[in-house]
């Protein structure tokens, strides 16, 4: 069974087979740690009995908090409870990861006079990556790779051969949920006077590896 | 002999539950010496469980006799609840209850999320 997730809203088709038939009943799923404590539940859902195996429809919200809990089923007649079930495998809730990233290439002033810049320098940038947490906290690590690419090849045919290696990072933080990081990069570009861009590479991955955030910055040089 | 219709709720009982049926019982003359037997089964000739014969002197008015009984094991049926009253030997009073006593029974899974 795969994990879900925090709030998920998922429901369990459970064919329940209650004999005698035409009998008014209910079933409840619910999951927790143990069978005394409910974390989530389906509430008790009303079915008439067939006597045969009949599909009754569980919906239960998952738990907020990412674990892993037993699921059971109970199935009440007049009151009474007189089907009891387990989950053979049971119900993982996984952390939601989920970032924000944005990305600002700056020159470098080389000149100034007070906040005034005079002069940038013609080869130094200045990268800036912001990842915001906006799901459960982990341990996040971003990777930046910024290329040159040939411009107008990207204009016409909206694909580019990156054309060389001008900078490259990789950081590995803890994030608190809204936890907002700045990550920067210092490079130097060549001055070509061709219709060359930069090109950047952004990738977010939660603590399993997983890819959670992909961004694609093409800017000028 | 045809039964009298005895009320009786709907009960839900759960499988080998041992329960006490109170039946309010008019035997006259008073001062008879006898028996009361609850079963319950399919037919009234077909004893699933019963109380066994359980004795009592009649008042001439009603009163309630206890019958207790253990339900049968195997759930997922219905069962018609029968009353037969005995004096002497002979059985002069017969009644089924207005309800079946229904023990539940089934099986679950195994599920799929959807």
């Amino acid at each position: 069974m795969p994990p879900f997730s925090p709030g998920e809203v998922k429901t369990a088709i459970a064919p329940i087979t209650a004999k005698p038939s035409g009998m008014s009943c209910e079933a409840e799923l619910f999951l927790g740690p143990d069978e005394l404590t409910k974390v989530a539940s389906s509430g008790r859902v009303p079915f008439v009995s067939t006597g045969a195996a009949k599909n009754v429809n569980l919906p239960i919200t998952m738990p907020a908090m990412p674990a892993t809990y037993h699921g059971y089923i109970d199935v009440f007649a007049g009151g009474m409870r007189f089907l009891t079930y387990i989950l053979t495998e049971d119900v993982v809730i996984a952390p939601a990861y989920k970032v924000s990233v944005s990305f600002r290439r700056e020159r470098v002033c080389i000149t100034s006079r007070g906040d005034e810049c005079l002069q940038y320098s013609p080869y130094e940038r200045q990268g800036t990556v912001t990842v915001t947490n906006q799901g459960a906290p982990g341990q996040l690590m971003t990777t930046v790779q910024g290329y040159t690419h040939w411009a107008a090849d990207y204009q016409t045919h909206k694909q580019c051969e990156l054309m060389g290696l001008i900078t490259g990072g990789q950081w590995t933080d803890y994030f608190a949920t809204g936890q907002v990081k700045t990550y920067r990069l210092y490079y130097i570009v060549g001055s070509t006077g061709m219709p060359i861009d930069s090109r950047f590479f952004i990738k977010v991955f939660d603590p399993d590896g997983k890819t959670i955030a992909e961004v694609d910055y093409i800017l000028p040089l | 002999m045809e039964r009298l219709k005895v009320k009786m709720d709907d009960p839900i009982l759960p499988p080998g539950a041992a329960k006490t049926a109170t039946v309010p019982v008019t035997a006259k003359p008073a001062g008879m010496a006898c028996e009361v037997e609850l079963f319950l089964g399919p037919n009234e000739t077909t004893k699933v469980v019963t109380s066994g014969r359980k004795p009592f002197t009649s008042t001439g008015s009603s009163q309630n006799v206890t019958c207790p009984v253990t339900m049968p094991t195997n759930g997922g049926s219905a069962y018609h609840v029968y009353i037969d009253v005995y004096t002497g030997g002979y059985k002069f009073l017969v009644g089924i209850a207005t309800e079946d006593v229904v023990i539940p029974g089934g099986s679950i899974g195994p599920i799929t999320w959807g």
